[in-house]
């Protein structure tokens, strides 16, 4: 039973949510349906929040391995509910401060940090070792160029667009339809029952 | 002069040396307005502004989803910042949400909106609104298809929808004339995908410049009505306007980091050809 109730209601689930596509009287079980969805990705956000206080918490009072970055994540969490909670989150309160001052410059500086290691990794690696390669490397550039709109009396912006247009748009168009082909043919395994991976290894 | 040895020596260049002249390249441009950067509207980016210009002033709000997080904000945010203008310029109602799955889109439109809409004395919950967020994109997207309550039943600021002037009478896409999203994950697709197809909402989509390759098979195929690609389209949406921002700002680092970057490959390249033929010579 442990297997054959959670196959049953994946099985009913997958079915209706193709079905009532063509059904209109199916409207309002299909917006329960969606409203149920809203309320269980929710609580998958408490999940994640209860995970992160078990392992950094426990890592805190153990004090364990760098225990000092963990008690950071600790408090910077606790700091943004308090605030959130006390305070409110519209414009001017300490809970969007926290954020415009803190949070968003810490994110934007990781992001930044890409392009120094993509100019050193550039300079490294994008050599012309073979025909791919210089292919690679050619198209690259045409493209790096074009979009700065420079050299139109080369061609170069419209040798980019191309590119993009082109070769690019082909091969995304393949790789797309290649991905469409294998989410339906899993959907219909996970629906029938076949592929039953996400019910875990059914060890206790 | 000796050749083997510069090249051998360029070969092994530091990597500080690298990461101190992109600091330079980005930095300087934005502090001195050099170099010029005089950028060419793309058909995509002149359909997203046409889609929008098209909208009746007053009416039925532009739906604008922030769908990003601070990582992809100097992206993103130029974009965000010249729809606004556009909207609020030509009196275009503007209804805001975010679907991006942390919540931090929801920072960035309390941060954004109501500057932007204060520049053109524009009024809360009668000109514009902000729904907040929802964490699951695409159940959210087929909720707001058939009752946009049950998606957000109350705003961000915890006003009722009922009790906001904006959406009195819009219940679904039916009332939506565009959604924008901007985004720098699949949420972009999936806009496409859910509420383009089954409700025929009319999809436009600014996104990161890596993220566009990935999503113009569905601008070929009308799914989606028009991109705004990276900087460079804002910048595109900025001329449009005829008010420089953020994106022509950024532009110009942009074209000091690409040339130094091509500049970097090329050099490259001759010290790797050069030693290689001497190698087998």
């Amino acid at each position: 039973m442990k297997l054959q109730i959670p196959l049953l209601i994946c099985a009913i689930a997958g079915i209706f949510m193709a079905v009532q596509y063509f059904i209109p009287a199916a409207l309002p079980l299909y917006e329960r349906v969606n409203d149920y969805l809203q309320i269980v990705f929710a609580f998958s956000i408490v999940l994640g929040v209860a995970s992160v206080v078990h392992r950094h918490g426990g890592r805190l009072v153990r004090r364990k391995k760098d225990w000092v970055y963990s008690s950071l994540i600790i408090f910077g969490m606790l700091l943004m509910l308090l605030a959130g909670f006390i305070g409110g989150r519209g414009p001017g309160t300490l809970f969007q401060h926290l954020f415009n001052a803190v949070l968003l410059p810490v994110q934007a500086t990781m992001f930044a940090l890409l392009a120094f290691y993509m100019a050193s990794a550039a300079f490294r690696s994008f050599r012309t070792r073979s025909l791919d390669a210089t292919l690679l490397l050619v198209a690259a550039v045409f493209v790096m160029v074009g979009r700065l709109d420079d050299f139109k009396s080369l061609y170069i912006p419209d040798i980019a667009r191309w590119i993009l247009d082109g070769p690019n748009l082909v091969s995304k168009r393949a790789i797309l339809l290649g991905v469409g082909l294998g989410m339906a043919s899993t959907a219909l395994k996970v629906v029938l029952g076949i592929e039953r991976s996400y019910l875990g290894s059914g060890k206790e | 002069m000796d050749f083997d040895r510069l090249f051998q020596s360029m070969l092994r260049l530091d990597r500080r040396i690298v990461y101190s002249l992109i600091f330079i390249a980005v930095t300087f441009p934005f502090y001195i307005a050099w170099p010029p950067f005089n950028v060419e509207v793309s058909k995509e980016v002149r359909s997203t502004y046409d889609i929008i210009e098209a909208i009746p002033p007053n009416g039925q709000p532009l739906l604008i989803s922030i769908d990003y997080d601070p990582a992809s904000a100097a992206e993103l945010s130029p974009m965000l910042v010249a729809a606004l203008r556009h909207a609020f310029s030509r009196d275009i109602r503007v209804l805001v949400i975010s679907l991006q799955t942390t919540g931090q889109g929801a920072g960035i439109a309390t941060q954004i909106v109501p500057a932007v809409a204060a520049e053109y004395g524009k009024k809360q919950n009668v000109d514009w609104a902000f729904l907040g967020f929802q964490p699951n994109p695409i159940v959210a997207m087929m909720a707001m298809g058939e009752d946009m309550r049950r998606a957000f039943p109350r705003d961000y600021f915890d006003t009722r929808y009922e009790e906001i002037p904006l959406l009195a009478g819009v219940q679904n896409y039916s009332q939506i004339p565009a959604v924008l999203t901007l985004a720098s994950t699949a949420v972009g697709e999936s806009w496409a995908i859910y509420p383009g197809s089954r409700y025929g909402l009319t999809v436009l989509a600014g996104l990161t410049a890596v993220y566009v390759a990935d999503i113009q098979p569905f601008y070929q195929s009308g799914q989606i009505r028009g991109i705004i690609g990276g900087l460079k389209g804002a910048a595109e949406y900025e001329k449009l306007l005829e008010r420089p921002g953020d994106g022509t700002a950024g532009m110009r680092s942009q074209k000091v980091v690409h040339y130094t970057m091509i500049i970097f490959i090329v050099l490259g390249n001759i010290a790797y050809l050069w030693t290689r033929r001497r190698r087998i010579a």
